[in-house]
């Protein structure tokens, strides 16, 4: 695989998940479904176009094609496929680790500076209190 | 009810499909410019236009749409017709809603189809409309005036130049489209 790798689309990435087990184009569609959950439905023409896009890719093939009866096509994901996902998933992980890394990072940053104002406004509030008790005993 | 309209933009064309479903009046049919209406309950529709040919590798008039064609109608939607490159589908709005393209990329890929028709198709006419003034300077040359055959010829070429320009013209305003679509 000379290629560069470059970031797949979402669509791509599904198609790819839901081909690990033969499946027909109607298929790919619900699998994306349920494995999102019903957030991804992807359209027709989206499909057919990724699906033909894969096949010249090698990514995909076709896994039977029944000539007797009107069966539909299937598909399935080839091992240069599955490579690909792979080196997807791991580029994948390594967006999220780093996020989540940097993330709490700054969010732990945040939070120290948080508590240092709030001690600080302890500090204040208690130190007009003693302020008030002060004129308070001079009053009386 | 028939209409005939000539459109260029397959969105707008779409948009004008749609509102008609909105009116009452369902698209059924399509032949060089004339579209078939049938009456049906107002808004039953949602009409899509779409295109799979790339113009100089799929012949316009080969017809193996049908695999495509048949995954379109699985996810609920109906084939209405065919026009060369071009295919019409529409779904019953209340079973819900109908994308054919969920995401930029195939979106832009779409675009870049269409864009290059117009290109591939503009190309075609300029060449018959540089050929066609050649025969009409020759027509000129020789006999200093127009008429019959004469006059035929600067109409089929004044008509040539006209398509080319207006198929470069709309190869750019879907170059622009993807622009938009892409930022």
């Amino acid at each position: 695989m000379a290629e560069k790798q470059t970031a797949m689309t979402e669509s791509v990435y599904y198609i790819l998940l839901s081909l690990g087990t033969p499946n027909h184009g109607y298929g790919i569609i619900q699998k994306t479904m349920e494995l999102t959950d019903g957030r991804l439905e992807l359209g027709a023409g989206t499909l057919y176009g990724a699906l033909n896009t894969l096949l010249e890719k090698g990514w995909i093939r076709l896994y039977s094609e029944d000539k007797h009866s009107r069966k539909k096509k299937q598909y399935i994901i080839t091992e240069q496929g599955n490579l690909a996902l792979q080196l997807e998933m791991e580029r994948l992980q390594e967006l999220l680790e780093n996020g989540r890394r940097i993330y709490q990072q700054q969010m732990s940053v945040e939070l120290e500076e948080e508590e240092g104002k709030c001690r600080e406004k302890v500090q204040e509030s208690a130190e007009r209190r003693e302020a008030i008790d002060e004129k308070v005993q001079v009053v009386f | 009810m028939k209409k005939f309209r000539l459109y260029f933009d397959k969105e707008k064309e779409e948009a004008w499909l749609n509102e008609l479903s909105q009116r009452g009046w369902a698209m059924t049919g399509f032949f060089a410019g004339l579209y078939t209406f049938m009456p049906c309950e107002p808004g039953k529709y949602i009409y899509r236009v779409d295109m799979r040919g790339e113009a100089g590798r799929t012949p316009v008039w080969r017809n193996d749409y049908e695999e495509y064609i048949e995954l379109v109608e699985e996810t609920g939607a109906e084939y209405v017709c065919r026009w060369g490159w071009w295919l019409i589908f529409r779904k019953e709005a209340e079973k819900g809603e109908f994308t054919l393209y969920t995401d930029v990329e195939s979106q832009i890929a779409l675009y870049k189809r269409i864009r290059w028709m117009f290109l591939f198709v503009g190309m075609l006419e300029c060449s018959l409309a540089l050929s066609n003034t050649g025969n009409l300077l020759d027509f000129w040359n020789r006999f200093g005036y127009f008429d019959g055959i004469g006059f035929f010829i600067f109409a089929a070429v004044f008509f040539a130049w006209l398509v080319t320009v207006g198929f470069f013209l709309m190869s750019l305003k879907f170059t622009l489209k993807m622009r938009k679509l892409r930022r």
